[in-house]
């Protein structure tokens, strides 16, 4: 075990950093939170990440966590690190907003979710609550903005703990994925965000936006970080992660425009990553899978109707306290036929089945997509144009996250680079039904191989302060 | 079915739902599910999925 003190500030460490310094002595919890409460600070007013920042619930949570470490009693693998709770998770003491004036006079919790429960117990600090897109159905994430250039978006639903996260006011946070909802943030602010098999992590305690497709994970700014609070989080052991010969790996590249239609510097990233993956000795095939270019209108009409029913009660009697757009698609919702319901569900049962056909037939252990199509965009842009066809900036987005909602397979988003020297983009691995070790382990391997001397200079979490960038950069 | 729905007739079925809807929210709500019906069956024609079952399960861990 090393004793060395990690370089930089406190609120600068990583999770698992942070953790070995606390165990070490070389940090206690209160000086390790404290750090991060006044990173918080210091970028807040510019960054809007936090709905609520619980600096005495912190602060009274890493005092106990200190005593308890001079006494050598360690709560768990977590212990004193400070994380960031989207506020769709209920937290005990605090009210869950959901980013919707529906739920402005919310009580306070009564209890914690349970994958807010499973972190306290493995000794994660809160230090407070961030902001979701409305109702967690939507990629802007106002207010909410992006660490590293502050006139774009962090991306959604789980804008807000991506923002954090990236910007270090929190070591690690919760994010809920629904149709990329964790992912498409991470990607957009250069971190890791983990969606874990359907069902991994416990929803109890969170709001649903579509039950069928809800997912609950971490983002952090490792895979080794993701890998630490995804444990915690599930319940599962994860930790240490395999050392893989990579000239036993197989990864299949979907040969589908949903996939493949990208900017051409998301592509020169990807083409990267799967040649960097290549060299180190992975066969890397492309794969057709034509099924997942009808995953929108699935996609779409089970969020619909899911969310149309999760949320009958507020349609009827307070609509006028929902967003236009959102309010269109849960009266929507309410009036989609059962029978195109169904229509979705058996679409989406034979696009699982064609994904996994697909990891049968070229025994893969994984696939690779970009994350996303586009860099961060702007909170004005609601259209795009990519490879000369113009779509909305939701569909865009989804577009290449939302197939594995549907399969309900585990995905890991690394950033493999920038675009335009400035805007980080992703990786997206895609693993077998619970594999998250071996996928996790996949991830570690790309991340150690990646050559990104120009994104780790340019990370928002070295920075002391942000700002507005002076350059312009061509919109997307 | 979608198909003969006019906005009229869809704030006669939103008003059974309890919803009210203004004549351009049902025209926007009936244009909404016509599309996603017709994505659908497109989907549906293209995928052949009249034996899948609408199940969500997973085999055993590897």
């Amino acid at each position: 075990m090393s004793w060395a003190i990690p370089a930089g500030e406190p609120w600068q460490w990583g999770v698992v950093e942070a953790a070995a310094a606390v165990r070490n002595g070389a940090v206690a919890p209160s000086e390790l939170v404290e750090s991060v409460l006044r990173r918080i600070e210091a970028v807040e007013p510019d960054l809007h990440a936090f709905t609520h920042v619980d600096r005495a619930g912190a602060e009274a949570q890493a005092e106990a966590l200190t005593r308890e470490a001079a006494d050598g009693a360690w709560r768990g693998p977590l212990h004193g690190v400070p994380v960031a709770i989207k506020d769709i998770f209920d937290v005990a003491g605090l009210p869950t907003r959901c980013g919707s004036r529906l739920f402005d006079d919310a009580p306070p919790a009564a209890v914690d979710a349970e994958a807010v429960a499973r972190l306290r117990s493995a000794g994660a600090v809160v230090v407070g609550k961030t902001a979701t897109h409305e109702l967690a159905c939507g990629v802007y994430t106002e207010p909410a903005r992006n660490p590293w250039d502050l006139e774009r978006c962090c991306g959604g639903s789980s804008g807000g703990s991506a923002a954090a996260v990236a910007a270090g006011a929190a070591a690690a946070a919760t994010g809920s994925d629904t149709g990329g909802s964790i992912r498409i943030p991470a990607a957009l602010c250069g971190i890791v965000g983990v969606k874990p098999t359907y069902g991994l992590v416990s929803r109890r305690g969170v709001a649903a936006l579509s039950w069928s497709l809800d997912h609950v994970g971490p983002l952090a700014r490792s895979v080794e970080d993701a890998a630490a609070v995804l444990e915690a989080m599930a319940g599962v052991e994860l930790r240490p992660l395999p050392d893989l010969d990579l000239a036993a790996v197989r990864l299949g590249v979907p040969d589908t425009p949903v996939l493949t239609r990208v900017q051409p510097e998301v592509r020169a990233r990807f083409e990267e990553a799967c040649a960097a993956l290549a060299a180190a000795g992975a066969a890397v095939v492309d794969v057709p899978l034509p099924e997942l270019e009808e995953t929108l209108p699935v996609e779409f009409a089970i969020v619909m109707a899911e969310a149309a029913s999760y949320h009958a009660r507020a349609v009827r009697e307070r609509s006028e306290l929902i967003g236009a757009g959102i309010r269109e698609l849960l009266r929507s919702g309410a009036l989609l036929p059962a029978e195109d319901y169904l229509a979705a569900q058996r679409l989406r049962a034979a696009i699982r089945a064609a994904v996994a056909r697909a990891f049968a037939d070229h025994e893969l252990d994984a696939l690779l997509t970009p994350t996303l199509p586009l860099p961060a965009y702007a909170p004005t842009d609601e259209r795009v144009v990519i490879e000369g066809v113009e779509e909305p900036v939701i569909e865009a987005a989804v577009r290449t996250t939302a197939p594995f909602n549907l399969t309900g397979l585990p995905v890991v988003s690394v950033p493999s680079g920038l675009a335009g020297g400035r805007l980080p983009v992703a990786l997206q691995l895609v693993g077998r039904p619970r594999g998250e070790r071996r996928l996790l382990a996949l991830a570690r391997a790309y991340e150690r191989l990646r050559e990104t001397p120009d994104l780790d200079a340019a990370r928002p979490v070295g920075r002391e302060t942000l700002r507005p960038r002076d350059a312009a950069v061509p919109r997307t | 079915m979608t198909e003969a729905l006019t906005p009229e007739a869809v704030r006669e079925l939103a008003r059974a739902r309890g919803l009210e809807l203004g004549p351009e929210e049902a025209a926007e709500v009936r244009d909404r599910l016509e599309s996603i019906r017709a994505a659908l069956e497109q989907a549906r024609a293209r995928l052949g999925a009249e034996a899948a079952e609408p199940a969500v399960e997973f085999e055993a861990a590897p």
